[in-house]
């Protein structure tokens, strides 16, 4: 790229000067800086040095007078043949120094640093790389998306008045900034009219849908745990009327990236649900629970505390699980199974069985 | 296009010397038609010779003979040629003008305009180059008033002969004198409400909040105006708050402005150490030191004489490029 070196501003005095003398004579090689000529102003002798590197052409005579801005010395890349050519060209063409703008913004490039991302991880493109680019790019792999586990924000809670289901799907709603429980429906009438943690008893089971209309709930979800097959049941009747279920998961809870859930879900605090992880509706999932990655859960499953499987657990429906049981990694664990506590599962367990925990434990006065 | 910034000082002046038949003016050289050796008081000696005295070279003799006619109720404007004369005339500044109206009261005022460029880029060495305008901060009775590229100097001007009644150190730049002032078409500028010399604001972008926000005065307006055009393509969003009073440490509003998220860079021509810059930073962090994300950046010139040669006074002074660097640097 030939340059084209003009007269520079001479400040307020002047706006013309006198060349003074030269330092370089036609083609000869200058490096960047070197001295080229000097003009004179009224007030000082000015040093003009090359802005770069090339071949240097004067444009302008000595003891000539120029004015600011007019073409004083070309620096080409190479030596020329017909000089007069590039001078004329030079001359003439504003843009002859320009440079092309940059492929990519530098708030672009500084976002893509904060992630630890340079250009080459981008798709290419002919486009010129923008902050917008790069955010879209960001939340299409995003490993940080925040899941949305459920869009329904004032949930009546169905059972659990009595033996604690309730008070703890109360607490973790209370919890959250996104959820609010409203009123509990449970079909004990001597609840009716008292509270649990200050969300009141309504009424049963068949005023769910009134209390929807109404508009007084948005969904539903069901707090009753200790039998699966009545967990089961209530889901899939009100589900056939039309009911939406909510799910709760308690803010404490962590669930990671790409999970799938179902809806009527309750999870609680303290409990991981790991990357890919899919889980159907209606399970009861208590506090501490660890589900690693890739499980597959299905429906109306119940957990006590810290139950922790593997990565690549498949477990079927209405399968109940105590405390404290591991599962080890890729198992398949049937429908209708019961895990008691303390069980560890080193094989599949098909469907329809209770496994059998045999170690020794009593109770001796001490 | 719009008026530049030497020209506005002219009308200005102009206009305090039709108005007022107390305004004198004093400088060397200044006679018509040389009309001084930046030209800004071109024309009024044709105008007004009864009233414009071209001087001896002696700086100390004419802020002291202008702090004088002030005493006795003219309104004196002093041109001192160079800022980096202004040293010359720092006793009769400093221990006369300035400390007069606090020793004596009411009694005694000195309305009187000291004006001079400051600042370097033209190759004129070591001691034609200088921001000294720092040495005068923190005087006590002495305003230090600079006008930017996004403010109207020649209303700064009128202001500071016309509504004060102690001495003004009033800072232009000889770079800025041919800019044209920026009028809003470029970057979006606004004045923060209140003051007689206002802090101007100006912005690279529309909507939303700053990346970076810049404090700079004065001629650093040049390279910071360049900066944020330059930046705007690169998407990076500055705002740059410009005080014009540079004695008045910023105000509850300025700090209220700078009370957010964007990393801060202070901008200022005069070297690197014990400036304008030093005691903002200060301020700033006593105000704000919790809710800081990083520490204040101060760019500006290196520690040293500022060279006559153009490629090493180049990398020497303020710079659009070392702009843009601590901006970007504050991102990173």
């Amino acid at each position: 790229m030939s340059e084209l070196m003009r007269v520079p501003f001479l400040g307020a005095n002047d706006d013309e000067c006198l060349v003074s003398s030269w330092a370089v004579t036609e083609g000869s090689p200058v490096e960047a800086g070197q001295l080229l000529c000097v003009l004179e102003t009224t007030k000082t002798a000015l040093e003009i040095y090359a802005a770069c590197a090339g071949f240097a052409y004067p444009m302008a005579g000595r003891g000539e007078r120029v004015s600011v801005g007019q073409p004083l010395c070309a620096l080409a890349e190479a030596v020329q043949a017909d000089p007069g050519a590039l001078k004329a060209r030079l001359a003439n063409d504003p843009a002859a120094a320009a440079r092309p703008a940059a492929q990519i913004t530098k708030k672009a490039e500084i976002l893509l640093a904060r992630h630890g991302l340079g250009i080459v991880d981008l798709p290419p493109s002919a486009n010129r790389i923008t902050e917008e680019v790069v955010q879209a790019f960001l939340a299409s792999r995003s490993v940080n998306r925040e899941s949305k586990p459920t869009k329904y924000s004032r949930v009546g809670i169905l059972g659990g008045a009595s033996g604690g289901g309730a008070m703890i799907v109360i607490e973790s709603l209370l919890r959250g900034k996104a959820q609010q429980p409203i009123c509990i429906f449970d079909r004990d009438a001597e609840r009716h009219g008292t509270s649990v943690m200050g969300v009141p008893v309504a009424g049963s089971i068949d005023d769910i849908e009134d209390a929807l209309r109404a508009g007084k709930i948005e969904a539903i979800v069901i707090a009753f745990n200790r039998n699966l097959e009545e967990r089961a049941s209530a889901f899939e009747h009100l589900r056939a009327r039309g009911v939406p279920f909510a799910n709760v998961v308690d803010p404490e809870a962590q669930i990671r990236s790409e999970v799938r859930m179902g809806v009527g879900n309750v999870i609680l605090g303290g409990t991981y649900v790991g990357a890919e992880s899919v889980i159907g509706d209606n399970n009861f999932i208590s506090a501490g629970v660890h589900l690693e990655h890739g499980n597959r859960l299905g429906s109306h499953c119940g957990f006590g505390p810290h139950v922790a499987t593997s990565g690549d657990v498949t477990i079927g429906d209405r399968v109940r699980f105590g405390i404290g049981v591991f599962v080890e990694p890729c198992l398949r664990i049937g429908s209708r199974c019961v895990l008691p506590s303390g069980a560890v599962l080193t094989s599949d367990v098909p469907d329809g069985h209770v496994v059998q925990v045999s170690y020794h434990q009593r109770l001796k006065p001490i | 296009m719009s008026r530049t910034y030497l020209a506005s000082l002219n009308a200005a002046l102009h206009d305090l010397m039709a108005r007022d038949e107390r305004v004198v003016f004093i400088g060397e050289d200044v006679r018509d038609p040389y009309g001084g050796a930046f030209k800004v008081s071109k024309g009024i000696h044709a105008m007004y010779p009864g009233r414009v005295f071209s001087s001896p070279v002696s700086e100390a003799g004419i802020v002291g003979i202008g702090a004088g006619f002030a005493m006795r109720g003219f309104r004196s404007i002093v041109e001192i040629m160079f800022g980096d004369f202004s040293i010359l005339a720092a006793d009769q500044l400093i221990n006369t003008a300035s400390k007069f109206p606090l020793m004596y009261g009411e009694n005694v005022r000195v309305p009187l305009v000291v004006r001079t460029p400051m600042g370097g880029g033209r190759g004129y060495g070591p001691t034609h180059s200088q921001s000294l305008e720092k040495m005068f901060l923190g005087v006590p009775g002495l305003d230090v008033v600079s006008p930017s590229l996004f403010h109207d100097p020649g209303s700064l001007l009128m202001e500071a002969v016309t509504g004060t009644s102690r001495p003004v150190l009033f800072v232009e730049s000889k770079l800025l004198y041919p800019s044209p002032l920026l009028s809003g078409a470029e970057l979006r500028t606004r004045m923060l409400p209140g003051g007689r010399y206002p802090v101007a604001v100006a912005e690279n972008f529309s909507g939303g909040k700053p990346d970076v926000v810049v404090l700079a005065y004065g001629g650093a307006s040049l390279p910071v105006s360049k900066a944020m055009l330059a930046l705007r393509q690169e998407e990076i969003k500055v705002r740059a708050f410009l005080p014009s009073a540079l004695s008045d440490p910023p105000g509850a509003d300025l700090l209220a402005e700078l009370d957010g998220e964007a990393p801060i860079v202070i901008a200022e021509e005069g070297t690197e150490s014990f400036n304008w810059g030093s005691e903002i930073a200060a301020c700033i962090y006593e105000r704000l030191l919790g809710r800081l994300r990083r520490p204040v950046i101060r760019v500006s010139s290196r520690n040293g004489v500022v060279p006559a040669r153009q490629d090493l006074e180049v990398a020497f002074l303020l710079s659009e490029e070392k702009v843009m660097n601590a901006i970007v640097g504050a991102l990173t």
